[in-house]
């Protein structure tokens, strides 16, 4: 058995959970921005979901790329996918889309 | 609000026998008609047109099974104007 | 005291978070799990080119180069916790039955059960069958709300014994 003290201070903090620290009900049907690896982004309406984040998201848009240099999103140039699946595996970031707010980057002028 | 819900794997299982576009991490994507896929999502794909960047690199004939490993997005119904 | 630790009773607490990509996410913690997946709210979310404020964004773990935290996280942590024991380690018992049962686990997790493990059962073809799955057939880990004792979730705060039991009869 390990210390007593070691023990007592394991009961006092809490366990990392293992559901589903998201609950993605709430955007569905709502426009959400979803960062994929290797760099993709795309936007699009939430319209199903399961346990391993795979996604159905309609009237995707993604946007593309600067050729050069891939982390730089180009921020007028994007390509229609309409209905999409998006694996939970490759995805990085989920956020609203409705609600976030573009601040005009103060460093470039 | 009702329970039904639409699940991913559910419109990945209704695509089969349909043209699906399967676009991987990298630039690299696969036009072709899904044949199956498993849990992991590795799919096979018939009669494939492979791309990057939108510019066609070789068509395969037959049958091809692509690794779930890279997929980042499926969509049904294929690539536009592809073929 | 481990990182994950750390995280999960740092609800609340503001942190900068930088994305293997580069990006920067700073925002109040609000939720943590296993493999450090987070959600954050009031975030401010910079990339390359680009800011932007959402009201929350969720985080995939291992796309976490690193988290800044605030000076003093260590002490509001053990502060938080002593809090929380001072409500009576009784709550904690009643929080991980509620992990473990079938509470939480049937609104959202529905899916997963039938997903994960009925797929299993019917052996894997190469062509899905999606007939049985929208139905939850499986009850038989849900239906005890309260009695599956663990439920297999979360058993460090168990004591061992428990553990070998299971482990040693196969």
């Amino acid at each position: 058995m390990s210390e007593p003290s070691n023990q007592h201070q394991k009961r006092k903090f809490e366990g990392p959970k293992r559901e589903a620290i998201i609950n993605l009900g709430k955007y569905t049907d709502k426009h959400v921005r979803v960062k994929l690896m290797g760099g993709r982004l795309v936007v699009g309406v939430l319209k199903g979901y399961d346990q391993l984040m795979n996604l159905v998201l309609d009237e995707t848009v993604e946007y593309m790329r600067d050729e050069e240099d891939d982390t730089v999103i180009k921020k007028d140039s994007t390509r229609e996918l309409g209905l999409v699946v998006m694996r939970g595996t490759m995805l990085l970031t989920l956020s609203p889309a409705d609600g976030s707010e573009c601040i005009v980057n103060p460093h470039l002028e | 609000m009702s329970g039904v819900e639409i699940l991913p794997l559910e419109i990945i299982d209704k695509t089969v026998g349909q043209p699906v576009w399967v676009m991987l991490t990298s630039h690299r994507e696969f036009a072709g008609t899904l044949v199956g896929f498993d849990d992991f999502v590795n799919v096979v794909l018939e009669d494939v047109v492979e791309y990057d960047r939108d510019s066609e690199v070789k068509r395969h004939a037959g049958k091809m099974l692509l690794s779930g490993n890279n997929i980042a997005l499926l969509v049904p119904g294929g690539k536009p104007d592809a073929q | 005291m481990l990182p994950l630790y750390l995280l999960t009773n740092s609800n609340g607490q503001h942190m900068l978070i930088e994305l293997k990509n580069g990006d920067t996410v700073q925002g109040q913690l609000t939720n943590v799990d296993n493999w450090m997946n987070l959600t954050l709210a009031d975030v401010t979310h910079t990339a390359s080119n680009e800011v932007i404020t959402l009201p929350e964004i969720y985080v995939r773990g291992n796309f976490i180069k690193y988290i800044k935290l605030q000076q003093d996280v260590i002490e509001k942590v053990k502060q938080s916790s002593a809090q929380q024991q001072s409500q009576g380690h009784h709550q904690n018992r009643d929080f991980r039955r509620r992990q473990g049962g079938g509470g939480n686990r049937r609104d959202n997790d529905r899916r997963f059960n039938q997903g994960g493990n009925q797929k299993r059962n019917e052996g894997r073809g190469s062509h899905y069958n999606g007939g049985n799955r929208r139905y939850n057939n499986q009850r038989q880990s849900n239906d005890g709300n309260h009695s599956s004792a663990m439920g297999g979730f979360v058993q460090h705060h168990q004591t061992s014994a428990q553990q070998p039991a299971s482990l040693g009869h196969n």
